[in-house]
């Protein structure tokens, strides 16, 4: 598959080394405005591991252009890759840099030290935190015939992470996306990760109570989340905001 | 969506006629201390009483400015030339989504585009009268509100943009993102200022690390990057005290290092401004 700019598709499956899809999709996709700069996603294909097989062997870059509304016509809910998922865990805090990022990571971690296996869905765009506090910086997203593969940090795939973090080219890249285009990756995210059997998933948000928590509420509803977690600082200041935040987790129907 | 398509940009470019200079105070990282710094910098501006002070919290959905400046609680009124700012002093106002809502625990569970729709409208719709200074509380991120802003604000000319860090390099990554966000929308960065920079105990006097610099803090960042360090504010727990009591830290401390650090920051945020002033005067004279 030769390395080309094209649209990365919501619910497109690639094919072994064919460069029918990709054209095919971007037929099917309109380009609307663009928001300010495009998000390049690298996908990088790699011999299979631990029941994953790739099916890119070339290096294929993707362009992300144009919000797309939810209902377009190419859009299709992955293969229940949530179903073999026993608890979802959401964390929040409608105040930032309280810590809900280093909570998740901490929790992941005892979580794995208990035994069980653990996922990690970084849904901050914008400052996404979770690949430097595993140390995972520079990890990329490879492709299976699920959908796309988590990034694991050891053979027995006891931790794996999923942030856009791994998908941009440079780290210092800003992810500079309205509202729509998030919705749309956190639904990817969601459906489109091959997580795999794991005990629990952990999904690290951005401070507020927006667009990223909206989507990723939604998405996730089909699998009943087990509930919220939220972090707070003692100041008043940041109280302040997290009282907000339960009563967005009350109005969401979010234990 | 060009200009020509928006009308609003015309109404606020015709509003901020009366606002001499804005500055957006910006991170990439949440809970660096960007409300504090806004509301310290409206406070010590503010202490000229010759100068006239604004303070516009664009944070819809966490609204720190209104605690923070004592003002919750208070409430926005509508009169004929617009939406009247709550005022702190008689220099200083202040407008916050804080003020319009019911009870300070409702949540604004808004999309993007309601969120832009109320920042237009705090543009547009408030009468801030003559300004000398507007200063912008933004966020954490690089979205919505901070592409609505600097679109809406475009032809009304900003001057520049203040980013806040804390030293570890969770924060510096996150604030490298949004330097790049201020150049690719080319918003000139003013500089960055390290918050939480070493504590200074009041019993022994030690200094302390709390969130270690291990990648060389902002200070090799801002080398990197080619921006200006503004300066380091160290860690009091006074800030943050005041902060929840909605007082003036200047006033509680006035000889705290971070009040000195503080004032040190504010004057060369001034003497930015004053600069371009007179170069953007030279232009238009020659």
């Amino acid at each position: 598959m030769e390395a080309a700019a094209g649209v990365w598709g919501w619910g497109w499956r690639p094919q072994a080394a064919s460069v029918g899809p990709r054209t095919c999709l971007r037929a099917r996709f309109s380009q609307e405005a663009l928001d300010l700069g495009p998000l390049n996603l690298t996908l990088r294909g790699g011999s299979g591991r631990g029941g994953f097989s790739a099916s890119c062997l070339e290096p294929l870059t993707c362009i992300f252009q144009g919000p797309v509304s939810n209902g377009a016509a190419c859009w299709r809910q992955g293969p229940g890759n949530l179903a073999g998922i026993r608890h979802i865990i959401l964390v929040l805090s409608g105040k930032g840099g309280v810590g809900k990022s280093t909570i998740s990571t901490e929790l992941a971690l005892a979580l794995r030290h208990a035994g069980k296996k653990v996922g990690i869905l970084d849904v901050d765009l914008c400052g996404p935190s979770i690949p430097r506090m595993f140390g995972a910086q520079g990890k990329a997203v490879h492709q299976c015939d699920r959908g796309w593969a988590p990034v694991f940090l050891d053979r027995e795939q006891s931790i794996s992470l999923m942030s856009v973090g791994f998908l941009l080219e440079k780290p210092d890249e800003a992810v500079v996306w309205r509202g729509p285009k998030k919705n749309a990756l956190i639904k990817q995210f969601v459906s489109d990760v091959a997580w795999g059997e794991l005990d629990y998933l952990v999904v690290d948000t951005p401070p507020g109570t927006s667009d990223e928590h909206m989507a990723a509420i939604e998405a996730l509803r089909a699998y009943q989340p087990l509930g919220a977690l939220v972090v707070t600082t003692p100041q008043a200041v940041s109280v302040g905001d997290v009282r907000r935040e339960l009563t967005f987790c009350r109005k969401t129907g979010l234990r | 969506m060009t200009d020509s398509q928006e009308p609003a940009i015309e109404e606020i470019k015709e509003k901020m006629k009366t606002v001499k200079h804005k500055i957006l105070v910006l991170s990439g990282k949440g809970g660096v201390g960007k409300s504090t710094f806004s509301a310290h910098l409206a406070h010590g501006l503010a202490e000229d009483e010759n100068t006239q002070i604004a303070l516009l919290d664009i944070d819809i959905c966490g609204p720190s400015i209104p605690k923070i400046m004592g003002l919750e609680g208070e409430q926005v009124h509508q009169s004929g030339s617009g939406w009247s700012p709550v005022y702190v002093e008689d220099n200083l106002g202040v407008m916050s989504v804080g003020f319009l809502l019911s009870s300070p625990d409702d949540a604004v569970i808004w999309r993007g585009p309601k969120k832009n729709g109320m920042i237009k409208q705090f543009l547009r719709d408030v009468d801030w009268g003559e300004v000398d200074y507007l200063i912008v509380d933004t966020p954490p991120g690089t979205s919505d509100e901070h592409l609505s802003v600097v679109q809406y604000l475009a032809t009304a000319r900003i001057d520049g943009a203040v980013l806040i860090t804390t030293p570890q390099e969770v924060s510096l990554q996150d604030v490298r993102k949004e330097i790049n966000f201020c150049r690719k929308v080319k918003l000139p960065i003013i500089g960055v200022v390290e918050n939480m920079s070493g504590f200074i105990c009041p019993k022994c006097k030690k200094e302390s690390q709390i969130f270690p610099p291990t990648t060389g803090g902002a200070e090799l960042m801002c080398q990197d990057l080619e921006v200006p360090l503004l300066g380091r504010v160290p860690l009091d727990p006074l800030i943050g005290k005041n902060c929840d009591k909605g007082q003036s830290f200047f006033t509680d401390a006035p000889d705290s290092p971070a009040t000195l650090a503080y004032r040190s920051i504010i004057q060369r945020i001034q003497e930015f401004c004053d600069l371009r002033q007179s170069k953007e005067e030279n232009l238009i004279n020659s």
